[in-house]
Order: structure tokens, then C-alpha cells, then sequence
């Protein structure tokens, strides 16, 4: 009986985990600047700082990658921003 | 409609009776929009636009939707479509794999959002408005508000206390952001012009006809939630750990 390293956890020679996913959220003319940063700080607990420069992204380049994780993770993220509302998909990592 | 300021553990707003009726009316029809039915009609028959009791778990419709096999077409309405978004833009398989596994749940939490709000700003409103306290407001009002709004021009009148605790209060702004993602949606704001062009209109338009009007009044809506849900966030802000000083 061999004992297998579990596919998630396979790490690359660069240090990246194989099956690297990313929560992007995407620009949009209604919701309002305070709120987005509200959710990115207490969804995700990111700082005041973190929180507001990932808002300015998605409002000035269209788009910002707000969290890194496995598919699985990246589906809950992405489910909680259309629970509150905000346009989010997720997608493999370029890394 | 005020800004909302803190009360303990509340935060508070008045709505006007005329701003009451109407967010009232939008609140229900983007419930019904996505599949909440009528919540005029629950509200009047129960006294409350919540369902009488939590979906049970042994009942077979339920779970029926929990254990969907199928795969679920992305909805045809824009703005359903933009309250449920596709969670990929290239990946179908991604996309409806998503959306089979969440949007039962996602359609049903902003439905029983949207009824708290819609509470909020009827029943529970007037409850702890002025109304309340004028002679003769039985239980069998309370059950009824809505034929009680018609039948009385003062309670009618009255300014509605919209409260909500703090922890329902992000619940709250994520149920404003979706009616005015759906005000958004059939005013055609796509970007930040039509956005400055419509609060022109709003403010400087001089409507010609009756679907110009509409648009105006729609429009009046759309930015006075905006508004309101801003004295929200500034509330929830505020009440975070590291929050910024407001300077003085």
C-alpha cells in the first residue's frame, strides 16, 4: 500500500499549489465604493488598507483577484460576493 | 428618508410614509421577480412576508432542490441574471457546475432578505412608528397592515422607524444593493456615464410623456437608496475594528 500525496496538496518545483484557483471581482456601476470595501474587510478581514486598494482595482482596472485557494474555496468566496451582491467569478491561477 | 444613526445595538432610520409604500413595493417586486411570489399578499393573510415556518428539511420539494441533478439555465431576465451571475465568463462547464450547486440557496436568501426588509418597512415599521400608539391598534391590525394602511389616512401619515440590529444590518445593505442592482438593470446604468446621465435626468429632467415620468420617478428611487444605504455603510464602517478616524 503506497502512501499518495493528495492531488490538492501536490506542490510545484516553484512553490505554487497544483490546482491553484483565484476569486476575481469585476467592476460595476451600482454598488457603491464603501460597501465593496465593507465586504472585502468583513468577509475576508482584510485590513482597512488591503481592503481599499483591492476596491480601487476592481473600480478603476475593472477587476482585482481577491482571494487564492483550491476550486472548492474559490466556489465559497465566490458564492458570499453574490450573496452580497457583488459580480464574481472565479478561475485557475496564472501563477 | 433619514440617514441611519446608531441606537445601542440598533441602527435607525425614518422613511417618510410616501418613501415607505413605494420602497415597500419595489422591495416586493424584485422578491417576485426572483420567485418569492407575492409578499403583499403573504403580509396581508399572515402578518408577515416570511413564510409562517422554516422550510422543513423532510419536506421532499426541498430537498428535491437541495439534491439538484440537473443542470439550471442561466435566468433570461437581465436583471435576475445580474443578482445570480454566471461564476465564470469563458468556462461554461464552470459556470452552470456553480449554479447548479448555489442558486437554489442564493435565490432563497435574498427572497427571505428582502422580506425582512419588506417587514422592516410595513408591519414592523408602523409597529414602532406612531401609528402603534394611537387607540385602537389591536393585534388583528398588526396582522392586517396592509388593509389597515388603506382604511386609516393617519396611520397612513405616519413615518415609518426602520431598526435593524447590527448584526442583521450587513443583510440589510446586501438587500439594498440588490434592488438597486435591479433599479440599475432597467435603467439601463451600464457604466459611469449612463450613471451621471441618469442623475442628471433625475435631477434637471423635464419628462414629457408618462414612461418619461416613470423613468424619473424609478430614477428618484434608484439614487435616493443609494443615498440611504451610504448612512448605512458609513454606520458599518464606523463599527469595524480598525476603522479609519473621521477627522474633525
Amino acid at each position: 500500500m503506497s502512501v499518495e500525496t493528495a492531488p490538492e496538496e501536490t506542490v510545484h518545483a516553484d512553490g505554487q499549489l497544483a490546482d491553484a484557483w483565484v476569486t476575481i471581482v469585476w467592476n460595476d456601476p451600482v454598488n457603491l465604493m464603501s460597501y465593496v470595501t465593507y465586504v472585502f474587510r468583513s468577509y475576508f478581514g482584510y485590513p482597512q488598507a488591503k481592503a481599499e486598494k483591492l476596491m480601487l482595482e476592481v473600480h478603476e482596472q475593472g477587476r482585482s483577484a481577491v482571494s487564492t485557494g483550491n476550486r472548492e474555496q474559490m466556489e465559497v468566496d465566490v458564492q458570499a460576493m453574490h450573496s452580497f451582491g457583488l459580480w464574481a467569478t472565479l478561475q485557475r491561477s496564472d501563477a | 428618508m433619514r440617514a441611519f444613526r446608531r441606537e445601542g445595538d440598533e441602527l435607525v432610520a425614518e422613511v417618510d410614509p410616501g418613501e415607505r409604500e413605494v420602497l415597500a413595493t419595489v422591495v416586493a417586486d424584485v422578491a417576485e421577480l426572483l420567485g418569492g411570489g407575492r409578499f403583499e399578499d403573504r403580509a396581508r393573510e399572515t402578518g408577515s412576508a416570511r413564510p409562517a415556518r422554516p422550510a422543513d428539511a423532510m419536506d421532499p420539494a426541498a430537498l428535491a432542490v437541495r439534491l439538484r441533478l440537473d443542470p439550471l439555465p442561466a435566468p433570461d431576465d437581465p436583471a435576475v441574471h445580474r443578482l445570480l451571475p454566471d461564476a465564470s465568463r469563458d468556462d461554461a462547464e464552470v459556470a452552470a457546475e456553480f449554479r447548479r450547486l448555489t442558486e437554489d440557496d442564493l435565490r432563497q436568501q435574498k427572497i427571505d432578505r428582502l422580506a425582512v426588509l419588506f417587514d422592516a418597512l410595513t408591519v414592523d415599521a408602523l409597529g414602532h412608528g406612531a401609528a402603534a400608539d394611537e387607540p385602537g391598534a389591536g393585534r388583528d391590525d398588526v396582522e392586517q397592515p396592509a388593509r389597515r394602511r388603506r382604511r386609516s389616512r393617519g396611520r397612513h401619515e405616519a413615518v415609518a422607524v426602520v431598526r435593524v440590529t447590527r448584526d442583521r444590518a450587513p443583510a440589510l445593505a446586501a438587500t439594498l444593493t440588490d434592488v438597486r442592482l435591479v433599479l440599475g438593470e432597467r435603467l439601463g446604468v451600464a457604466d459611469e456615464e449612463t450613471s451621471e446621465r441618469l442623475e442628471h435626468e433625475v435631477v434637471r429632467g423635464r419628462p414629457s410623456d408618462a414612461a418619461a415620468q416613470a423613468r424619473q420617478y424609478l430614477g428618484s428611487v434608484f439614487l435616493a437608496l443609494g443615498w440611504w444605504q451610504e448612512t448605512l455603510m458609513a454606520c458599518l464602517l464606523a463599527d469595524l475594528p480598525d476603522a479609519p478616524r473621521e477627522r474633525d
